[in-house]
Parts: structure tokens; C-alpha cells; sequence
């Protein structure tokens, strides 16, 4: 009877404990979670079909810790921006916006052969877009906006 | 077979996530958290060249603080190195710029890691890094807390581009570009010349009144 009793108590001791211990893992993970500031890289192809339609396409994206320093983009910029990354939360609530550059319109800058400065405008048929954002703590999936319309969606 | 197409675009997609280089320290003056971190990386240096690549990037250090503002800033920066290792050595040069007469230097076709080549655009001078993905990826896997990103294309050749990723050649103006470039880039400095209506806008420097 006895041996019953402290084998029945040691059971519950060994299940509380590992409970406990299951609790406090899920907790520090949690926790760690929404401490560690993580930072998101996109690299995408973008380019216009066969109707003009621009789309999006993503070559890969990487998820590290990292914090970005510098301020975010006016508000009022982001309501005007052609092309926009937005993070969304689960019921697709824009949580952050970075406005991207024209993927067809390169402005470059080089030295010329008088050894100024200039400047030069190339049109391009597509372009690799690499981008990088502060993640969000609730940050469920990524659009890829062309005048307000998402059209690549992606998935973290 | 498309079983083998997958993994091999599984393969591919990993690799391109997993470029380990060794990074290297020019200068630290503090904390990467509370300085502004430039970060150097190098193309068309293969394995052997890296010692070559590390005295350009020194050079590029020096350059920088030479000049003001960095000269009277030096203690709010850091600058680390990248040792990106190419398979070969230079930068491309097609030979299609028509700008100049070609071929202006020889015709290349240069397996370096971020593909950075002459004649873009058509213009003889631009030599842009176009793997702008393979740059993402080196610098989120070695140092994502990036504040500016510069290349060092190893060509002697005079060469190099703005943007985002501020790039030059060892040209005799080492330097003169990607400084001017990180006025852009980190400053939000604009130009001083007239570069087109498309550019004119609001900056610290450049108003309705003053383009000089």
C-alpha cells in the first residue's frame, strides 16, 4: 500500500515537474521571441507579362536577428508609393510599410569621361528587388503591393 | 525528373541562403548597435586574392576618414569586411557600351560572386554588382545589422555605381565614388548638379534656391 502511495506520488511528482518544465520552456521561448529584435531579407524577380500586368515573384527571403537603425518612411510618402512591401498580422492589418524603388527604372550615377558626376535613367523588362525590413512580433505573411494591389503574398 | 528538378532548386535556394564568409574588422570604434556600420564586400577576388582584397579594403578605410565629414566623425563608425571568395578574378566588360569606342579595355565574361560588370546600360563606366539577391543574402547571413554596404570590384579598370550598394574598381579614383555614393545613401544627401527634373526634390542640401 504504501509503496502504491509513493510510486503514485513520485508519478505525479515526475509529471507536475515536467509540466512545469514544459511551462517554462514554452514561456522563455515566447519570451525570447518577442525580445530578440529579427529583421526580414527578400530577394524577388519582377517583371510585366505578356498584358503589362507587373508581377512578383520571390527568389528566396531570410529571417535573422538583427536590429535596422534610421527612420521609417512618412506616412504620406507610403500613401503615394507606386510600389510598396507591406507586413501584415493575421487579419491582414498593415503592421509596417517600406516603399521600393520602380523595379523598370534604374537611376544610376557614375563618373563620366570629363570626370563628373552624371547621372542616367535605364528602363529595364525586369529586375531583381532585394529588400529589407524590421520584422514584426506579429508579422503573419508579406505583400507586395503595385498601386495598392497586393500581388505577391508572402507566407513567414 | 521533376522530382530531381525540385531537389536541385532545394539545393540551389539553400546554398544561396548559407554564404558563410569570414568577416573581418577594419575599424571599431563601439558597439555595432550605436555606430554606424559600413560594410565592404569584395568581387571577382577569388580564394588566393584575399590579402589583395583586405589592403583595397584598408585603403578604402583610409581614404574615407581622410575626408570631411568622416575625418572629424571617425568615433561614430565602424568598418568591417566581407572575404566573399569568386571563382574568377576581375569583373565582366561585354564590350556592348556606346559610349566609347569597343572594345575600351578586353572583352570578359567573368564568374564573379556578385556578376558586377562594365558596359551597363550601355554605358562604358557603370560597373554595377547585378546579383543584387546574391548581396541580400551575403550580407543577411554575415552581417545583417548593415548600415551601409560598399563593393570593391577587383578591376583595374576606372568603373563604378550608385545605389544601394555603393560600388567601385581600384581605379586611381578609389574611393572618390563610394564616398559620394554613401552621401546619397546614408546622408540622404542629393546632388549638387542638376540631374534631371526626375531627381529634383526637398533634401538638406538641394532646395528651390540652392543647387550648389
Amino acid at each position: 500500500m504504501n509503496l502504491r502511495l509513493v510510486s503514485c506520488l513520485l508519478m505525479v511528482l515526475i509529471l507536475s515537474c515536467s509540466a512545469a518544465g514544459n511551462s517554462v520552456s514554452g514561456q522563455n521561448t515566447s519570451n525570447q521571441v518577442k525580445t530578440a529584435p529579427q529583421v526580414l531579407f527578400i530577394n524577388l524577380t519582377m517583371y510585366k507579362d505578356e498584358a503589362s500586368q507587373v508581377k512578383a515573384e520571390l527568389i528566396n527571403k531570410i529571417i535573422t536577428n538583427g536590429r535596422i537603425k534610421g527612420k521609417k518612411d512618412s506616412s504620406y510618402r507610403i500613401e503615394n508609393a507606386e510600389y510598396l512591401c507591406v507586413q501584415y498580422d493575421q487579419k491582414s492589418t498593415p503592421l509596417d510599410s517600406l516603399i521600393m524603388d520602380d523595379p523598370f527604372v534604374k537611376n544610376v550615377e557614375y563618373i563620366n569621361s570629363q570626370g563628373a558626376f552624371e547621372r542616367k535613367r535605364i528602363e529595364l523588362d525586369s529586375s531583381q528587388v532585394s529588400l529589407r525590413m524590421q520584422l514584426t512580433d506579429q508579422t503573419k505573411y508579406v505583400g507586395i503591393l503595385h498601386k495598392n494591389q497586393i500581388i505577391a503574398k508572402i507566407e513567414l | 525528373m521533376k522530382k530531381i528538378a525540385f531537389l536541385l532548386l532545394v539545393s540551389i535556394d539553400f546554398i544561396a541562403q548559407s554564404q558563410v564568409f569570414e568577416v573581418e574588422t577594419i575599424w571599431q570604434s563601439g558597439s555595432i548597435d550605436d555606430r554606424i556600420n559600413f560594410v565592404i564586400m569584395g568581387d571577382g577576388y577569388r580564394d588566393l586574392e584575399m590579402v589583395d582584397y583586405m589592403t583595397h579594403a584598408e585603403n578604402f578605410t583610409n581614404e574615407l576618414f581622410n575626408e570631411t565629414p568622416f575625418k572629424e566623425y571617425k568615433n561614430y563608425f565602424n568598418v568591417f569586411a566581407i572575404k566573399v571568395i569568386s571563382n574568377e578574378s576581375g569583373a565582366s566588360h561585354p564590350g556592348t557600351a556606346t559610349d566609347v569606342g569597343e572594345p575600351a579595355h578586353p572583352i570578359a565574361d567573368v564568374d564573379n560572386y556578385f556578376g558586377s560588370t562594365f558596359d551597363f546600360g550601355g554605358i562604358h563606366r557603370l560597373l554595377v554588382p547585378t546579383n543584387t539577391a546574391a548581396l541580400n543574402n551575403v550580407l543577411a547571413t554575415n552581417f545583417p545589422n548593415y548600415d551601409q554596404p560598399i563593393v570593391i570590384v577587383n578591376s583595374p579598370h576606372y568603373g563604378g555605381s550608385g545605389g544601394p550598394f555603393a560600388t567601385t574598381s581600384l581605379s586611381n579614383v578609389f574611393g572618390n565614388i563610394a564616398i559620394h555614393e554613401v552621401g546619397h545613401s546614408f546622408a540622404a544627401l542629393a546632388d549638387e548638379y542638376y540631374a534631371g527634373d526626375h531627381l529634383a526634390a526637398e533634401r538638406i542640401n538641394y532646395d528651390a534656391g540652392n543647387r550648389s
